[in-house]
């Protein structure tokens, strides 16, 4: 096992002694050589990214798979988005069929609904998709969730704040 | 016109505020002096103005989806289970749970966006654009990806823009009395006083550019302003932006051309990507390069080559539908 310099794990070392096992386990996981290829090339590129989080003391095998399950996870989370939101549309007549360039953008704005809502409370959650995606009034919201109107508008400042303070990065200004 | 904000921290306390004014505007039922007092608050500080900006961002962001909230819900659930399936993994949980369905679909997809979906009489795909003379005379140009109702009736003239980009030309109308024209967007509705002008459907917010005569935007919860010829605004639902100099280039594309002058790369490649089916990405390198010229929108190939002659850099056709410009 080679000793790290503490603090500053050597990231070329780190790569080249652990990225072919990792991206062998991936392929194990997934099934896939492209998706355990691209996932492992992403968890090297967290490390890079916050470089902060690594433990010398940790064995760089276990906080590689750690990082990299988050990745297998996100990666089924989107490809279920994905796959549930266009076969929808598949349904459609043809004539109202989104263009696929749209269609990337309606997917990619609920993965991040989907990221950021993940850590709120279902109540506060539930809320504020029924009246922003559903169009439901606070009384209708509180009638579907046994709530006061009250509540249901705190549950809205709580959710948005939520939102506000992971950092919603939804595709905003251009198009 | 790109809209980047560089956003420092903003206090919690501000966006605890913000989420107040969030909750109290979707309740639907404010009242004048409350609406004075969220005047007050957002005129108070530039970071309360910033925050409201991150408000609406996440509000309008959300809305997209909401063409068709059934396959998003389904989406979100299905994402969900995944996400459930794997705690009980990790926590070695019973071998067998069937995992509830906490989300139920709430309602019918509604009314309304069933009838954008359905009922849109004119529409165009990636890279087409039309022209078509309404009944009454008036004259509309569709640009690439536009999907547009017209609902005419006794009382008014009204078009509803669902996404895309239009370029309205009046004509006096038929019926008598008159009826008004007005051109509704999902921000706001805009009423023509006798005139030639183009409006843009963007994701957040609409663009309206005046060309003759002049337009009055009412946004569906601010006060009403009007646009004069030769100026151009966008606004969102609760306000009007201060009105600009019209750029004429921007209705270039009435001609079939994307003119571009001074524009920098990567606002050049989303504006020709409008145009053309896939991905057409740019190295982050060379975003700021400038573009100048008259690129042809109905052949974006073309356009390309152009771009590849003009500028130093490289077109790379990784996949006839996956382009990525890089340094020269």
């Amino acid at each position: 096992m080679t000793a790290y310099p503490p603090g500053q794990p050597q990231l070329h070392t780190l790569y080249a002694e652990h990225h072919d096992w990792l991206q062998a386990w991936l392929r194990n996981r997934l099934g896939c050589l492209f998706t355990a290829q691209d996932l492992a090339q992403d968890t090297f590129l967290r490390l890079v990214v916050r470089p902060r989080e690594f433990d010398a003391g940790q064995h760089p095998r276990a906080y590689l798979t750690t990082i990299a399950k988050g990745l297998v996870v996100d990666h089924w989370r989107r490809a279920e988005i994905e796959r549930v939101w266009v076969a929808a549309m598949l349904e459609r007549p043809d004539a109202t069929q989104p263009s696929a360039e749209h269609q990337a953008i309606v997917v990619e704005t609920l993965i991040e609904v989907d990221r950021i809502l993940a850590s709120l409370a279902d109540k506060p959650r539930q809320a504020f998709l029924l009246a922003q995606l559903h169009e439901l009034t606070y009384a209708e919201i509180g009638a579907q969730l046994g709530v006061s109107e009250r509540m249901v508008k705190k549950y809205m400042a709580q959710a948005m704040l939520h939102c506000l303070s992971a950092g919603a990065a939804f595709r905003a200004a251009l198009a | 016109m790109a809209m980047h904000r560089h956003e420092q921290d903003i206090p919690y306390a501000t966006l605890e505020q913000a989420a107040e004014w969030f909750a109290v505007f979707r309740s639907g039922r404010v009242e004048d002096d409350e609406r004075r007092r969220w005047q007050d608050w957002l005129a108070a500080d530039a970071g309360h103005r910033q925050a409201w900006a991150r408000v609406e961002a996440i509000s309008d962001g959300v809305a997209i989806a909401r063409e068709s909230p059934q396959a998003a819900s389904a989406a979100l659930h299905a994402a969900s289970l995944v996400r459930q399936r794997r705690k009980l993994l990790k926590a070695m949980a019973l071998a067998a749970v069937t995992v509830g369905a906490g989300w139920q679909v709430a309602r019918q997809e509604s009314v309304q966006t069933l009838v954008a979906g359905l009922g849109a009489a004119h529409r165009t795909g990636t890279g087409e654009s039309r022209q078509v003379v309404l009944a009454d005379g008036t004259r509309l140009w569709l640009d690439t990806d536009t999907v547009l109702d017209e609902q005419y009736d006794d009382s008014q003239r009204l078009l509803v823009l669902h996404r895309g980009v239009i370029l309205v030309q009046t004509h006096a109308d038929t019926a008598h009395p008159a009826r008004p024209f007005i051109v509704h967007s999902r921000q706001g509705a805009m009423r023509a006083l006798g005139t030639r002008f183009a409006v843009r459907q963007y994701h957040g917010n609409t663009e309206l550019g005046v060309s003759q005569g002049r337009v009055e935007i009412t946004p569906f919860d601010a006060p009403a302003r009007v646009i004069a010829a030769g100026e151009q605004t966008r606004f969102t639902r609760h306000a009007i932006a201060a009105a600009d100099a019209l750029e004429p280039a921007r209705q270039a594309w009435t001609q079939g051309m994307l003119i571009a002058e001074d524009m920098p790369l990567a606002q050049f490649l989303a504006e020709l990507s409008r145009y053309r089916p896939g991905h057409l990405g740019c190295d982050p390198a060379i975003a700021g390069l400038r573009v100048v010229g008259a690129f042809p929108l109905r052949d974006t190939g073309q356009a390309l080559a152009m771009l590849e002659a003009a500028l130093p850099v490289r077109v790379k056709f990784t996949l006839p539908w996956w382009v990525t410009v890089a340094p020269g």
